[in-house]
């Protein structure tokens, strides 16, 4: 099972995200702490590279984009958006 | 400014709403006869819009919002994925590739040079192993099961 590292600012944007999405981000937390690459890599031409993003709600109109460090088992949050 | 985005004709007329949003050049209220008031000023501290709306599903649309080192980065990936989408017959590459940039636009609408801040914080983190601004998670399991009532 991987750690959950959030970012400082991810606190806050999380804070900023509606409620009527909480549930779908929360979701996606549980999901990374057992299976994170399983995200769509950031960049399409490096498929392996270990930032990722997962995106979430109605309309994909959330995205959590987070690191994977696998010698520490950690993911970490780099940013959550919500743009509905 | 969002209102206006979403109405906007076609692509050229996204891409001026874009720029004037992205360098602060949009019309202020109190504004002179000019309409561009103070913001004008200073066009080298761009000014984050502070209720964007993300450019529409399209690549013209989205790259029009995007800075030109933005817009060639978008180029590259867009030149992958077609290709890929032209061997697989399969458009998911696609649509995810622009769900990622209208995610990026939106983000550089907000706060200016977020997305290379975001890149820069991963490098750092994946050459020390650790971030130095790191936040418990607990907390935030704290504040969403507060949030949802649990």
């Amino acid at each position: 099972m991987y750690r959950i590292v959030p970012d400082t600012a991810v606190s806050g944007q999380v804070a900023a995200l509606p409620a009527e999405v909480l549930a779908g981000y929360a979701e996606v937390l549980k999901v990374l702490q057992l299976t994170p690459w399983n995200g769509r890599p950031q960049h399409p031409a490096n498929p392996d590279a270990p930032v990722r993003r997962w995106a979430f709600g109605p309309g994909q109109a959330g995205q959590v984009v987070y690191l994977i460090l696998e010698e520490q088992q950690e993911v970490h949050l780099l940013l959550v958006q919500w743009w509905g | 400014m969002t209102r206006r985005l979403c109405q906007a004709n076609d692509v050229s007329e996204v891409a001026i709403l874009c720029r004037r949003s992205r360098w602060g050049l949009e019309p202020s209220e109190g504004a002179g006869p000019g309409g561009y008031g103070e913001r004008m000023a200073s066009p080298a501290a761009p000014l984050p819009d502070p209720a964007p709306a993300p450019p529409p599903p399209d690549p013209q649309a989205i790259r029009a919002c995007l800075t030109p080192a933005l817009a060639a980065e978008f180029d590259s990936e867009w030149d992958i994925v077609l290709e890929r989408a032209k061997q697989s017959k399969d458009l998911a590459g696609v649509h995810d590739l622009l769900n990622k940039w209208r995610h990026i636009a939106y983000m550089e609408m907000r706060d200016p040079g977020s997305h290379y801040r975001m890149l820069a914080k991963a490098e750092q983190i994946l050459r020390t192993g650790r971030n130095p601004d790191a936040a418990p998670f607990e907390d935030m399991q704290a504040l969403i099961r507060q949030r949802l009532g649990r």
